[in-house]
């Protein structure tokens, strides 16, 4: 077992010194910061699985038309081409998740450049998914979770097509 | 000390000779110098009188985000190190210095395993661990029901708890993290390598230049 890895693998529940590590009141470095608007975080809580906690920072980010890129427990999140408007084209967010006990997770949102509105839209949308009880979320990964588990294959074909359409299922 | 520092400097109670602590710490005697502008920048931020108190403490810490909190509290403590209510100079220098990444593990062990010991008993107990895990899922927004933090605590004593007292203990401690190496990655600061040139410019003037070498 990797020691260095924040997330359990064998076991879902987080040490509770690695959940302790992760409070911002311990991390130092502010000493050494201005006070930079460029850098903000934003902690927020997900009573999901891991995996339904990705798919929904996707769907957040989807709705802002922005696009990501995963790197194992974390997504980088780039604007799409709807900001290009943007003088300084350089932005970095992304949200890291923890998984604390099998269907809780941490998703720690940091932006160190790039637009505060980007930053904040996305912290709006991804926080109203990650509170939602059951998914009639405008994007149609989400319905997936409504229908049964059998119909999960199934959904997941429609996905692939209706997923502008803020209605979710698309016949097929 | 030295007549050739400046007087300034001698007016900063507690101000410690630069060779001094850069032959007791991991610092250079540049480094050592460079953060005195930023304690004198830190210890005059609400009252001028060159000691760290424990507003100017958070305040430089957190900037205005926070108010008063578990973990400001304990380090200000642990900061303290003469325990006389105020930060000194040298106590500045040689707390950060644990944080530096060439700094011995071992007095990275004792400062987290103090830190964790917040009301000081000398062992880390369940109510307190349960204290910081709270602290953190209010940061977060974040609900667990006392039944999920319990188990986390649980599965937590069971690895580092080897007595089965109730607590961790020195002993235990250090065990615990030998197994678990990431937990002292927070008493690390990567900055703390070469803060010549990570210090914010603002703190920066000439008085550098003007010291004798």
């Amino acid at each position: 077992m990797d020691a260095e890895r924040t997330v359990p693998t064998s076991s879902n529940f987080i040490n509770a010194f690695q959940l302790i590590a992760m409070n911002n009141d311990l991390d130092l470095s502010g000493l050494f910061e201005e006070e930079d608007d460029n850098i903000q975080k934003t902690k927020l809580g997900s009573k999901n699985t891991i995996s339904d906690t990705f798919k929904k920072i996707e769907a957040a980010a989807n709705d802002l038309s922005l696009s990501i890129q995963r790197q194992n427990n974390k997504i980088k999140i780039h604007p799409g081409r709807s900001f290009a408007r943007c003088s300084r084209s350089h932005s970095n967010l992304s949200a890291e998740v923890i998984e604390v006990a099998p269907a809780h997770c941490v998703v720690e949102i940091c932006k160190s450049a790039g637009e505060l509105s980007v930053y904040k839209e996305f912290c709006k949308s991804l926080s109203s998914l990650l509170t939602e009880k059951s998914s009639i979320a405008s994007v149609a990964p989400d319905a997936a979770d409504l229908s049964d588990e059998s119909q999960e294959t199934a959904s997941s074909e429609e996905e692939v097509n209706g997923s502008k359409d803020p209605r979710g299922y698309s016949s097929s | 000390m030295g007549c050739f520092f400046s007087t300034q400097k001698k007016e900063f109670l507690g101000y410690d000779d630069p060779v001094t602590l850069a032959s007791e710490t991991a610092f250079s005697v540049s480094e050592v110098e460079a953060l005195f502008e930023l304690y004198k920048s830190i210890s005059s931020s609400l009252i001028d009188d060159g000691l760290i108190n424990k507003e100017e403490f958070q305040l430089a810490l957190f900037k205005n985000r926070k108010k008063d909190n578990l973990f400001a509290n304990r380090l200000f403590y642990l900061f303290d190190v003469k325990k006389k209510g105020a930060i000194d100079f040298g106590d500045f220098v040689r707390s950060l210095n644990v944080f530096h990444p060439n700094a011995p593990q071992e007095k990275k062990l004792e400062f987290s395993f103090n830190l964790y010991d917040l009301d000081g008993t000398g062992f880390i107990e369940r109510h307190e661990v349960k204290q910081m895990v709270i602290a953190l899922l209010c940061e977060s927004d974040m609900n667990l029901a006392d039944e999920t933090i319990e188990i986390i605590l649980d599965k937590t004593f069971t690895d580092a708890d080897m007595d089965r007292d109730g607590k961790i203990d020195w002993m235990e401690w250090q065990n615990f993290v030998a197994r678990n190496p990431s937990l002292l990655k927070i008493m690390t600061l990567p900055y703390l390598r070469d803060i010549t040139t990570t210090l914010p410019s603002f703190i920066f003037n000439s008085e550098v230049d003007d010291m004798a070498a």
